[in-house]
């Protein structure tokens, strides 16, 4: 049990840095890994607020206790099985400690479970941000017997275990699908993207989801419990009936086991496929071609982006949502238009385009972790005659072409599609307000990752989802989307937008300028 | 070729990792780096390429201030590292191109530069693939590869011969002398003391971030062969 313990104990200083806040003299240091943590902690605290009011509202409007459980139980689930799926190969099988491990007298099995052990503790974040305070609130409003909080934890724990078993299952089996094409990243990200973007959909309807469950809570149950049974079982296990939470319990144990079994005995192979790289036969020095310095850094990082299937997901997801909005707002226009008319709301058209695509456009901007991925190959950056600001510039630049063409189509399609119901004020807030958010993020997001480098990583995971940087940028994007819009919304004022538009822009020139400055120290302190 | 003058530095409040250390290369040295480990070869070599910020001293390269004008000092000089992480996401033939572009190589001189010391390192048929894929010692070759390719005034190697093959270790031997036959300075950290009695003409020992010995590697060995001067300089 003990190099079990041990292994486990380091997978989570390494995802929670724990040593770092504790031991490093690095003050810089220290404070980057106190800032990832507070903003896990705040996000954790945002979600579990939304789900305890949640539950809340339900069980004041007397639904049956079984269906917040069900909500809940579905979201925790749902996000542990997308981020298993992200991550799964990379985290069970191909981690940059390999070797170090299978080189020491541990037991592989061992291995397997301390590696299994440190996904699921990490994806166990969602579900105490939404499951626990739907429990908190159940135990505070329904008053349950004593015997529920015992099995309310034990279905609490293992909830997140089958979802990550299928994420990570299925991630694997998409990795050794495609481990020796030289397209490999290319492919395996599209297919992961292509099964996000369901997810979001999905998690986009939640509202209506949510609302169904208080007008037909028992349709809308069955529902779910036909798609994905063990979240019924958990919900009802939750909510007092004991079979269901045997069942539930025995499910993800049985589930769990299995997968474990089958990844020790696949454990060598399968790493081996995975690692095994692409190789061209017969290669031949052909024609190169030259490109000047920024070109050159911005190939680099482009490559670097694409190479990295976390960061490509994590990220592009708000470009592909412009352009989905976009393409859908015009498609529906002219249902939306009369019915806008009629109810006499006008005016909320342009903030609602405005803010969406301000929400898409800084959801996550590839800058808040562009220096961090550079991790133990910037010593390349540091030691060539390249300008620091031309090394930024290919960072900003990456972000700009990835969210401003998507931008700017939908920006010019809604406006067509919206005309009739927008005056010049408003088509100027629409042009300008999305764009100088993502503006700002862009170089916003590289200032306060050259504020909180972290280049010591050992999966990519780690700085795209998991760093402070990143975390912060998600809250700074909900934070200035709400400032951009809310003003015109509260006030009736429709050229407050247009205003906000430019002091944003202002913002964003000042903090580029703060960069560019800079930008020899902000390379030198890496 | 490279004067460095009093070098201070420390890591955070830590103890001086280089304490005053003074030395000159000259155009046509093969200098030797040695001293145990921790002793302060790696941060010295670390500070002249621009990697680390220094303390105290001063450090020219072709008589340019590496802090002053450090773009103009990287154009002349190419550091690689004992263990060159580099970019995996590229393939051998991708990063050599850019270092290229970052160099100003033109494209049929890059070609046929890549072409020489691919051939001389035998990876020439591992070039389209990825970098990822590579062994430590391919990874050495092609940084060794990227480094010669550039042609640099003055090449600073940190445990240049770890991880490569016998071959391809005589193959370096082979184009160190060529290099500083055509006007290079070569300054490299070695554990290998038999590797720097052969190759070098001068040599430093340090020891605690201080130097301890310096010079023609006949001066500075006297009678002695090289290891037993480190041993006693080092034990004393």
């Amino acid at each position: 049990m003990k190099p079990l313990w041990t292994l486990i104990k380091l997978y989570v200083n390494s995802i929670f840095r724990f040593q770092v806040m504790r031991y490093s003299k690095d003050g810089r240091e220290r404070r980057n890994a106190i800032m990832s943590l507070a903003a896990i902690v705040l996000i954790v605290v945002v979600y579990g607020g939304m789900s305890g009011v949640l539950t809340a509202q339900m069980l004041s409007a007397g639904v049956d206790a079984s269906i917040p459980f069900l909500l809940v139980g579905t979201m925790g689930s749902l996000f542990a099985l997308a981020m298993a799926f992200a991550q799964g190969s990379a985290t069970l099988s191909d981690f940059a400690d390999f070797d170090t491990l299978m080189g020491m007298p541990i037991k592989t099995s061992t291995i397997v479970l301390a590696r299994f052990a440190a996904m699921y503790l990490a994806e166990m974040v969602y579900s105490v941000a939404y499951v626990l305070p739907c429990g908190v609130v159940y135990a505070v409003m329904r008053h349950p017997v004593w015997w529920f909080y015992p099995t309310f934890m034990l279905l609490f724990l293992l909830l997140p275990v089958a979802p990550v078993v299928l994420g990570s299952g299925a991630d694997l089996l998409l990795s050794v699908a495609f481990a020796k094409s030289k397209y490999k990243k290319g492919v395996t990200s599209t297919i992961k993207m292509i099964v996000l973007m369901a997810f979001i959909i999905f998690a986009y309807l939640l509202p209506q989801i949510s609302e169904s469950f208080l007008s037909a809570p028992q349709r809308t149950a069955s529902r779910i419990a036909r798609i994905y049974p063990p979240v019924q079982w958990f919900a009802s296990g939750a909510s007092g009936s004991f079979p269901l939470s045997a069942l539930f319990i025995a499910a993800s144990a049985a589930v769990c086991v299995l997968f474990l079994l089958l990844l020790n005995k696949t454990f060598l192979p399968l790493h081996d496929r995975l690692t095994a790289g692409y190789h061209v036969k017969d290669y031949r020095l052909g024609a190169l071609k030259s490109s000047g310095t920024l070109k050159a850094l911005f190939t680099i990082e482009r490559k670097r982006f694409f190479s990295s299937t976390a960061w490509v997901i994590n990220t592009i997801i708000g470009a592909v949502l412009i352009v989905v909005f976009g393409v859908v707002g015009v498609a529906l226009s002219k249902t939306l238009i009369p019915v806008l008319n009629a109810a006499s709301m006008t005016g909320i058209a342009p903030t609602v385009i405005t803010g969406i695509l301000i929400l898409c456009a800084t959801i996550s901007p590839t800058t808040a972790c562009a220096i961090s991925m550079e991790g133990k190959q910037s010593w390349i950056t540091k030691t060539l005659p390249v300008p620091a600001k031309d090394w930024l510039n290919a960072k900003l630049l990456m972000n700009l072409l990835l969210v401003g063409p998507a931008l700017l189509i939908a920006i010019t399609l809604l406006s067509i599609a919206y005309r009739s119901m927008l005056n010049a004020v408003d088509v100027l807030g629409i042009v300008l307000m999305p764009i100088a958010a993502m503006l700002f993020t862009t170089v916003f997001g590289l200032y306060v990752n050259a504020a909180m480098p972290r280049l010591d990583w050992e999966t990519d995971t780690e700085v795209v989802k998991q760093s402070g940087a990143v975390l912060i940028l998600v809250l700074v994007g909900l934070g200035l989307t709400a400032a951009s819009v809310l003003p015109a919304l509260l006030s009736g004022l429709r050229w407050l937008t247009p205003v906000i538009a430019a002091a944003v822009l202002a913002a964003s020139g000042v903090t580029y300028g703060y960069l560019m400055k800079n930008a020899e120290q902000i390379r030198g302190k890496l | 070729m490279l004067e460095i003058r009093n070098l201070v530095k420390s890591y955070g409040n830590g103890p001086r990792a280089v304490d005053g250390l003074t030395l000159s290369v000259d155009a046509g040295d093969i200098y030797g780096f040695i001293g145990h480990n921790g002793a302060g070869k790696t941060t010295t070599l670390k500070c002249i390429s621009g990697i680390l910020p220094f303390d105290g001293g001063e450090i020219l390269v072709d008589g340019i201030d590496v802090r002053k004008d450090p773009m103009a000092a990287k154009r002349i000089m190419r550091y690689i590292p004992d263990n060159p992480d580099l970019y995996t996401f590229l393939t051998g033939e991708g990063y050599l191109n850019f270092l290229c572009d970052i160099y100003g190589i033109g494209e049929s001189e890059r070609r046929e530069r890549i072409r020489k010391y691919a051939a001389a390192f035998e990876i020439e048929s591992k070039l389209g693939d990825l970098v990822g894929s590579y062994s430590h010692g391919m990874c050495q070759k092609l940084a060794l590869i990227g480094a010669l390719i550039q042609q640099p005034k003055l090449l600073m190697l940190d445990e240049p011969f770890v991880g490569l093959d016998p071959k391809a270790s005589h193959t370096l031997k082979g184009i160190m002398r060529e290099l500083v036959e055509k006007g290079c300075a070569i300054f490299f950290s070695t554990h290998v003391l038999e590797v720097a009695e052969k190759l070098c003409n001068k040599i430093a020992i340090i020891k605690n971030g201080k130097l301890i010995a310096s010079g023609p590697m006949d001066e500075v060995r006297g009678d002695n062969t090289l290891e037993e001067l480190f041993l006693e300089l080092t034990d004393a």
